[in-house]
This record gives C-alpha cells, structure tokens and sequence, in this order.
C-alpha cells in the first residue's frame, strides 16, 4: 500500500491532505448548521457583500475556535506523549483539565450565590466572558501544583502520579460543588462534557494568542523531542540542557491545554487518537508529528462540531460527547488492528 | 593531558572509592559481577551522576568546566537497552548524534552530513539508513545506535554492556568495531559481563564492591583464583595461545 511510496512524497501527501481536510471542514462547517446556507450566500457573507450574521457571527467563531481547539489538544497530546514517551499520555495528564471544571464550577456556585441575577440561564450566557478565564487559572494552577508536588520535572513517573492525583482530588471537589447546588451548575455542566458552543470572537482570539506563544516553541524543538525518545539519559549526554527544556515544552504544551478548556470545556479523544493516527502515516519524527498534528487536530474537531450540531437538529450535542462516542471506538479499532498484525 | 579519569569518586549508590584512567586510543573493558558498580562508575564518568566526593577529569580539566555541549562533542554514552524510537527513520536517529555540534539552534551543515555518513559507513549500518528503526532486528538496531553515539565524532566512547542480547556474529563485530575504533585513537570504555570479550580488549579493569580490584592487560588481570571469588568456584581459566579462554564447570 503507502509504504512502497518514497517517504518524502508520502509525508507531502499526508500535510496536502491535512490541509484539504481543514479546508473542508471550514466550508462544511460554514455551510451546515441547524440551518443549511448555499455556497454562495456563505461567500457573499464572507466577502462582506452581504450581511450574514449566522455565517460571521455565529459559524466562522465556532468553526475557527473548534479549529484552534482541536489543533491544540492535538498538539499538545503528541508534545506529552512525546516527553513523557508515552503514546497513551494525554493533554490533561497534568491535572489541566479538572483545575479548569473545579475553577468554572467555583465560579458559577459562588456568583451563582452572591448574586440571584445570576440565575441557571445567566451563568450559561455569562460563560464565554468570564468563566474561561477562571477555566484558565484553573487549569494553570492545577498544572503548576502538579509540578511542585512532583518535585519538578526531573521524575518522570513522579510527574504522571502527581498528575493523576491532582486530578481525582479537584474532580471530587467539582462534583461535591455541583452536588451543592445542581440547578446552577446545570450549564457548568454543559461546558465540562466539552461544548464550543461558547467560543465567540473573544474566545478565538485568547486561543489564537495561545497557540502564537505555544507552538513556535514546540515546532522548534521537534528535534529535542527526537532526541528524548533515546531516553533522558542519551538526550543528557548529547549536551541537552534537559531540564530547562522539559519545563519549557510542559509549559507550552499546557498553556495549550489551558486555553482549550478554558474555552471549550474538557473534550476528549482528540488529543490522543490525532498524535496517534499521525504516527502510523508519518512515523515519529515530531518536527513533522507536531505541525501535523496541529492541522489534523483542527479539521478533526471543526468536522465533529458540525456533527455535534447537526445530528440532532434543532438541539445541539456537546461536542466532547460526540468525540468521546467516537474517539472510543475507534481507538479500540486501531488496537485491534495493530493486535490482528503484530 | 589526555585521557577520561575517575579520581577517588565514592558514591553515588555502590561507589568507594575508584580510581579509573582511560586513555586515548585503549580499550578499556569494565568487568565485574552484578551490583559491583560498573553501571554507576561508567554513568558517573560520563557526567549523568554526580560523585558524592571525587571527580572527574575529562582531558585533565574537571568534566564540568567542559560545559554540558563541550563534554557531549568531547564523550558519547550508550546506555544498555532501550528506549529505542521505533518510529524514527535510522539516519534522523544518528544525525541526533550530532546535537552537541549543533545546539538547540544550528542547522546541519557539511561536516555535519560528513559526520553522520561516516558513522552509518564506519558501523556497517549504511544500507538501512532509510528504514524505520523499529522494522531492524535486535544486532542492526545497535550498529545504529553505536553510529549514534559516533556520529558526534567524539575522543571517548563509553558503552554500557554493547553486547548483550546479540547473537554470537552481531557480538563478534560489535567487539570487532570497538578495537577498530581504538585503533582510530578513540578512548573507548565498555561495561561487560562476558570475561571472553574482555579478553579481546587492551586492558581490563575489575570493579567488585564498589572498587577496582584489579587492572592491567586481560592475560594478567583474568586468573582463575580472581574470576573464582568474584563468579565462584566452578569458573575455569585456559590459555588459547596467548589469550586468556573462561569457561564454567559447575
């Protein structure tokens, strides 16, 4: 099949069909919606020729954020399973994602209490200005607690049960939060189970701020990544200055992990079934499994919010239900492939 | 002054107090029984631990002084065993072997390239530069990962066991490249748990307790009464012509 390709035109496929992908899904995703729009009134939209505020308003923030959203957890899985060597280990493996449930629940509960203004449909429409930027802190302060317990980043293994802790403790603390007060909490809920229905303009411009400090980084040290899959003993001896290193690309990978939960909630799969699809095509050079990753991240999760939206009209799924439903099986699937071969 | 030299390190873990030289253009073969601290001894002198007390000298200078890139271009380290990245073809592999030279930064030039070709030649492993490491076998995955560890053209070699889990012919010519490459005037210094390929080296050092116990030229240091207190009494010692042969007659 592909393999008898010369592999530099094999990897050209791969980005040329990333990108048609993304293409794609950004037209599609356009078009489709609780509405159908034809092709050239999303054009004439987009254009400015004529004013479409489901198109500029609605569709093309959802669509870009779900783009933004996805090439981040994408690239920030394959980052984790690259430094942790771990093709399992996932974007939320430092805690990220239940500090930012616990920090939005904390914010819906308590202005939910201060405030009777701020009743279960307040909070929903409250959520996309201020409640991701408490997803965020959460988030941030969850991964750096992580750290401090692990005792930085020198132990790998401690890092990950670190990580595992932090996150049952403020996943228990959300759900006795909501316990407390479950009509409030209702929309908080929605956002949890990943949804990009809150991602506006606000939201598309934090995420693109987010990945314009995060990815550089990460592409350009693709080749350190390489050289840890030698283990941190070899990469140390090549001269690496190791642990500034790992500190900058956790960093980076969870700055992106933040900002996708902040504004899209915990959404699942794609962090790992990306990077992992990606490895089989492209092997596991991550100067290549990174930006390919972000492209491939990006149309996947626009493609499933289309189908989130449209599935069944005229209500919506969260999003992170529609990946989880199918990100589950089919990873099984690509286990039991992988199993038949080997 | 050339030469790698361990002076007086005790600790970390089994280390007591080890004096060790391993000069240009030797090899050295590290011998001694399990838990003896050759593991530790050949990572400290490589600069991945830190001595409790003692140091290192790296060409009569303080491994330190080198600067982690200055040591990394001066000595190459190949641990036992993996990781391995399976997924990464065999040239991207040695050409990380060239880090110490390029920095986080630099960008491959010619001498660069030079580098890496002669170190795929040099370990017989240029046919499969274009191939995936995980699709090699066991003996053809070490020829990578030595033109690794070579690649950065390095003055000393220190190897962790290069030998274990080969089959005799891939064994024969990882032995077979290690004297070649002292020839070239690298210092190269091997772990080993097989006494026969310590035969082959230029000296041999015995680590038992935590100190060295013995060193000097194999037919000198691998004798029947040392190799019996450190493997037991049914350890038997014959000369092949000049060459010291260990067998086992339990």
């Amino acid at each position: 099949m592909t393999l008898s390709l010369p592999l530099a035109v094999r990897r050209g496929l791969v980005f040329a069909w990333l990108l048609f992908l993304l293409l794609g899904a950004l037209v599609l995703g356009l078009a489709f919606g609780a509405v159908a729009l034809p092709p050239e009134a999303v054009v004439r939209a987009l254009l400015g020729l004529e004013e479409n505020p489901i198109v500029t308003e609605l569709r093309l923030p959802r669509v870009l954020g779900g783009m933004l959203v996805g090439g981040a957890l994408a690239v920030s899985g394959a980052a984790f399973q690259g430094l942790f060597r771990n093709p399992l280990a996932d974007p939320y493996l430092m805690g990220s994602a239940s500090g930012a449930a616990f920090a939005v629940t904390l914010f819906a509960v308590l202005l939910g209490g201060l405030s009777p203004a701020f009743a279960q449909h307040a909070v929903f429409q409250h959520l996309p200005f201020s409640a991701t930027f408490f997803g965020f802190l959460g988030a941030l302060l969850a991964t750096l607690l992580t750290l401090v317990l692990a005792g930085g980043v020198a132990r790998t293994g401690e890092l990950v049960l670190a990580g595992v802790v932090v996150g049952s403790v403020l996943t228990g603390l959300t759900t006795y939060l909501m316990m407390q007060d479950a009509d409030r909490v209702r929309a908080v809920f929605a956002y949890t189970l990943g949804n990009l229905a809150f991602v506006g303009w606000a939201g598309v411009r934090a995420l693109a701020l987010a990945l314009l400090l995060a990815l550089p980084p990460l592409f350009l040290l693709g080749r350190v990544l390489n050289a840890l899959q030698l283990g941190e003993e070899t990469a140390k001896s090549l001269g690496l200055p190791l642990e500034g290193l790992k500190l900058l690309l956790l960093g980076a990978a969870s700055l992106l992990t933040a900002s996708a939960v902040a504004q899209a909630g915990i959404i699942g799969f794609v962090g790992l079934v990306v990077p992992h699809m990606l490895r089989r095509l492209l092997g596991e050079d991550y100067r290549l499994l990174l930006p390919a990753s972000a492209l491939g991240g990006g149309a996947l999760l626009a493609l499933a919010d289309l189908l989130a939206r449209t599935l069944a009209r005229p209500a919506e799924l969260p999003v992170g239900v529609v990946t989880t439903l199918l990100g589950g099986p089919f990873f099984l699937y690509l286990m039991w492939r992988r199993r038949g071969r080997a | 002054m050339g030469g790698l030299e361990a002076r007086g390190i005790v600790g970390p873990f089994a280390l007591k107090g080890v004096d060790l030289l391993l000069r240009p253009g030797e090899w050295l073969a590290l011998l001694g029984p399990n838990g003896s601290g050759k593991t530790t001894l050949l990572k400290a002198m490589a600069g991945l631990l830190r001595p409790r007390r003692g140091e290192v000298l790296l060409e009569g200078r303080p491994l330190r002084v080198h600067g982690s890139y200055g040591r990394g271009r001066l000595l190459a380290y190949l641990p036992q065993g993996g990781p391995y990245p399976e997924g990464l073809l065999v040239e991207e592999v040695v050409r990380l072997g060239r880090l110490p030279h390029l920095g986080l930064w630099g960008r491959e030039g010619r001498e660069d390239r030079e580098a890496v070709d002669w170190a795929l030649e040099v370990t017989g492993a240029s046919a499969f530069r274009g191939r995936l490491l995980g699709t090699l076998s066991g003996g053809e995955r070490q020829r990578v990962l030595l033109a690794r560890a070579l690649a950065g053209r390095p003055r000393y070699l220190l190897l962790d066991e290069p030998t274990t889990f080969l089959d005799l012919e891939h064994q024969g010519a990882v032995v077979g490249l290690l004297r070649r490459l002292a020839g070239m005037g690298l210092g190269v210094l091997s772990v080993l748990h097989d006494p026969n390929q310590a035969a082959l080296a230029h000296r041999v050092a015995v680590l038992e307790g935590g100190r060295v116990v013995a060193e000097g030229r194999p037919e000198a240091v691998l004798q029947e009464p040392l190799l019996a207190r450190l493997y037991g009494p049914g350890v038997r010692v014959v000369r092949l012509g000049e060459r010291p042969h260990v067998y086992l007659d339990p």
